[in-house]
């Protein structure tokens, strides 16, 4: 993917989460479509374009959201790029693939998020936080996460890219 | 060419000094920040005419669809909006004598008659991508004369206070938000007591920590919470919450209790600052 058209899906994405899915949200939650980007490009394109997507996606999400500079554009990265490698080892064609991956994703992230956040005065209890947040988010995360999965291995395919 | 060791060798030294400069960054910008930085400004800047085009189209897509499924109920909800008109006219007519002998009586005693405030109307053009933090993008900045922690406020109560703005747009934290250093005081209305509020998104997404300000102050569930006068940014009795759960704990010092805002953060979409 060239370096503009992948902000431009980038911003695209930040524009649609913090319009369009803010106001569909769930329990008051809404999609992490950063996430669900990276762990999808990462999972069919290889750990180097996951972790382009996540740290290209973290940074922007971070700038836009205009708090702590840094925790998305780490934590998005890391799973970008470690989905990368599990993609390597599992049977693409499968639907559970991403379903797993993000819900995994999302859960491992948050928990790394919670850590950072609480080492600078966050106040929150860590239980409450995965069944009021982190659980609705991770069903969120699945909605968008199988549609883009299901494109790109079809975009893939067409192209006779990969390893499938 | 770099041989396959050192070139492994060059990508780690390239993501240890990226994983740095990101721990750098985190504990730099934890503070409250002021000012949006200049790169922040920029991705800002680009959203803002986008968020502002999605939004409308969202708004229009929903309004549309309201206006449709509302249709069957539209005739009785008339009926009784007309029957509550009604209503409320006689009770403002009883109410207007009740005004004039409160500001007789207040000039008799000696204080001064509440203000108006300077309203300035505001549309939610977008909120924060972020689940973390709780803030909100308004359609209109420093141009309109808007400064930082001026009041946000809606019909129902507060909403929240100005965080950051740039000439044609502004950043409004809302009191949930659970950075350290969102807080403010506020009035039990029952009894006039000092409680201090703090945003606490997480365990209650939507929910403010409340904690009194002495060991004999008694929060109760149902308990409304007003600004108090003591606040440095809100005018005083605008309403901010309901008391939905109070924590008891051993150690008097650390009693708690959770207030709902009375504002639905969730479906915001028109605000109003509070101009000095």
């Amino acid at each position: 993917m060239r370096v503009w058209s992948m902000i431009a899906v980038l911003l695209a994405a930040i524009t649609l989460q913090s319009t369009i899915f803010a106001r569909w949200n769930l329990f008051g939650i809404m999609p992490d479509l950063i996430l669900v980007l990276a762990v999808c490009f990462g999972l069919l394109y290889g750990p180097a374009q996951g972790l382009r997507i996540g740290l290209a996606g973290g940074l922007l999400l971070d700038l836009a959201g205009g708090g702590i500079l840094g925790i998305n554009t780490l934590t998005k990265a890391l799973f970008g790029y470690g989905a990368g490698y599990l993609g390597k080892t599992v049977f693409k064609e499968n639907i559970l693939v991403p379903v797993v991956v993000s819900v995994a994703a999302t859960v491992l992230g948050e928990a790394l998020s919670f850590f950072f956040l609480s080492l600078f005065g966050w106040r929150g209890r860590f239980f409450h936080y995965l069944l009021t947040t982190v659980l609705p988010l991770s069903l969120y995360n699945i909605l968008p996460a199988v549609p883009l999965y299901l494109f790109l291995l079809r975009r893939m395919k067409g192209q006779g890219r990969g390893r499938i | 060419m770099l041989q396959p060791f050192a070139h492994k060798k060059v990508l780690l030294i390239i993501l240890g000094v990226c994983f740095l400069l990101i721990t750098w960054s985190v504990f730099y910008t934890a503070q409250e920040r002021v000012e949006f930085t200049w790169l922040e400004y920029l991705v800002k800047l680009v959203l803002f005419p986008f968020q502002k085009a999605a939004h409308h189209v969202t708004g229009f897509a929903v309004d549309v669809w309201e206006t449709l499924s509302s249709l069957a109920s539209l005739q009785r909800e008339n009926y009784e909006l007309r029957e509550e008109v009604v209503q409320l006219q006689l009770r403002l007519a009883q109410l207007e004598p009740l005004k004039e002998e409160n500001e007789r009586l207040r000039e008799v005693v000696g204080f001064t008659a509440t203000t108006s405030l300077n309203l300035l109307p505001a549309e939610v053009i977008a909120r924060n991508p972020g689940h973390w933090m709780e803030t909100v993008i308004i359609d209109k900045g420093e141009n309109h004369g808007l400064k930082r922690n001026m009041p946000v406020i809606t019909k129902e109560g507060v909403v929240g206070r100005l965080f950051r703005t740039a000439p044609g747009f502004s950043e409004v934290i809302l009191l949930t938000d659970p950075r350290d250093g969102n807080s403010m005081s506020g009035v039990i209305e029952r009894t006039r007591d000092l409680v201090y509020i703090y945003g606490y998104s997480s365990g209650r997404p939507g929910h403010c920590l409340v904690r009194p300000s002495d060991l004999d102050v008694e929060i109760r569930v149902g308990d409304r919470i007003l600004t108090s006068g003591a606040s440095l940014h809100f005018p005083r009795n605008l309403v901010l919450g309901v008391i939905t759960e109070v924590r008891d704990h051993e150690d008097v010092f650390n009693r708690e209790a959770l207030m709902k805002p009375v504002v639905n953060f969730s479906r915001l979409e028109y605000v109003f600052v509070v101009r000095e």
